[in-house]
């Protein structure tokens, strides 16, 4: 190995150190949404959620020295989803809803999906899992307003365009 | 959960729906709470996540209900819950033991003129005794050769950068003529995309799989796919991704695509692949030419 090429070793090293690293604080702020995202979709409560957001950042600020800030976000969601499935152990909620579902699986044979309860093609996302918490799930207007994010109001709002807007549908079915 | 608080008119509503409600559950059980679906759907592990991905997977009701709470845009985190999130971070650590702190302080202008200074010294000083060893040979003093570099060196060129999003021209050319199908595969792609653009990398590649065999004519898709795989180290399936969407891919996209293949491949240890695909991109003038030509050097050597 020559002069040259040594230098041009030592000379990539010189680059190397005038690159500024990302700091903690950025990764923090690209990242911390899409988390507490997905941080919501794997526990459904907002403040545990929450938690689980800060617990993935606690861990990303203790290995800071370790990560390869190109495994994230992944890196913060498989933290996410540990910590979520530390607390569905806990709270062993699965067995409070399915006290019923070892028999009840044995029923699951329908070979294809059917059409929806809620199929219609003015419903908005937003009116569907409106109507499906609370007529299928039976959840108060304030735990749906909680999981959401809305406000009780807009919540009965988007229940009764979509009550209206099936009742419609159906009535225009009925009449043919 | 409460009953409770149903009014009249929903009771009534309630009444009307029930007999398709029943038949929809004859068939598949009991719809287990939305927050197990969603955990399950998620890839969360508990004692009864088997059963209920069983049931969404037959169930009408919960397979809308997964959908539209996945694709759901959340508020994003209000300033009271980031500052309760950051509060926890100066419980555990205190403000002094930020790792960040000694770049922070790196970055100041007196050491960053230190650091100037001693990377000059190292380069001179590199300089000077990379020119001597021939002379020193002579006269049987023992020259310490530098470390020889890694059989096969991490291109520094070759680093996984997000891609920009690109709308296909015809299909926006189409939407505002009214085509009904391109404007369903925009709209879709527009919310697959979503996760995407937050850096939500699994929840994008999730959505993409499923859009991507919808319409089978697009390459977006695919290359969408194969990106965020790659950013979730998933580099075989990444690179599966990107050969479906290389032969649908139209004149803007055709580099793009060439490109992330090359990363995935390179990752893959297919280093001659790798730069066969870079190789061509640095002979064709375009966004990719430049750091082409760059990687295209470094994994000759």
């Amino acid at each position: 190995m020559g002069p040259q090429k040594n230098l041009s070793y030592l000379f990539r090293f010189s680059i190397l150190i005038s690159i500024p690293m990302q700091s903690y604080e950025s990764v923090y702020r690209q990242h911390r949404n899409a988390v507490m995202r997905f941080a919501i979709q794997c526990i459904g409560n907002r403040e545990i959620a929450e938690e689980l957001t800060a617990d993935a950042f606690l861990e990303l600020h203790r290995h800071w020295d370790s990560i390869d800030t190109e495994r994230l976000p992944s890196w913060l969601f498989t933290v996410v989803k540990n910590r979520a499935a530390d607390h569905w152990r806990r709270t062993e909620l699965e067995r409070r809803y399915f006290a019923a579902e070892a028999s009840g699986s044995e029923r699951t044979h329908a070979p294809e999906l059917r059409q929806g309860l809620f199929d219609s093609d003015a419903l908005k996302p937003v009116h569907r899992i409106c109507l499906t918490l609370r007529y299928v799930h039976e959840m108060t207007l304030s735990e749906i307003a909680a999981r959401m994010g809305l406000s009780e109001i807009q919540v009965k709002g988007h229940l009764q365009y979509g009550r209206e807007l099936l009742r419609k549908q159906l009535s225009r079915e009925a009449g043919r | 959960m409460s009953k409770s608080d149903f009014d009249a008119e929903e009771k009534e509503f309630r009444r009307e729906i029930a007999a398709a409600m029943n038949e929809i559950q004859s068939s598949a059980s009991r719809c287990p709470h939305p927050d197990q679906l969603m955990a399950a759907a998620a890839g969360v592990q508990f004692a009864d996540a088997d059963a209920v991905r069983r049931h969404s997977a037959v169930c009408p009701i919960c397979t809308d209900l997964i959908r539209d709470l996945s694709s759901y845009e959340y508020p994003p985190i209000s300033p009271e819950e980031d500052r309760r999130i950051r509060q926890k971070w100066a419980a555990e650590t205190g403000p002094a033991k930020r790792k960040e702190s000694w770049w922070a302080w790196f970055w100041q202008p007196a050491p960053l003129a230190t650091a100037a200074a001693l990377a000059i010294a190292v380069l001179v000083t590199g300089t000077m005794v990379l020119r001597r060893p021939a002379e020193q040979t002579d006269q049987s003093v023992k020259v310490i050769e530098p470390s020889p570099p890694p059989a096969n060196p991490k291109p520094t060129a070759l680093v996984l950068e997000k891609a920009a999003i690109k709308v296909p021209a015809a299909a926006v050319l189409i939407y505002r003529s009214g085509g009904e199908s391109t404007k369903a595969f925009l709209d879709e792609l527009a919310a697959a995309l979503e996760p995407y653009r937050m850096d939500d990398y699994t929840e994008a590649a999730r959505r993409l799989d499923i859009l991507a065999p919808k319409y089978p004519k697009y390459a977006e898709p695919y290359f969408y796919l194969g990106v965020s795989r790659l950013f979730l180290q998933e580099n075989d399936l990444a690179l599966a991704a990107l050969n479906r969407a290389r032969p649908l891919a139209d004149e803007s996209l055709r580099d793009d695509v060439a490109w992330y293949t090359a990363i995935a491949l390179q990752r893959l240890g297919r280093t001659e692949d790798a730069r066969r695909e870079v190789d061509v991109l640095c002979g064709r003038s375009g966004e990719f030419q430049q750091k082409a030509c760059a990687t295209a050097g470094e994994l000759r050597r």
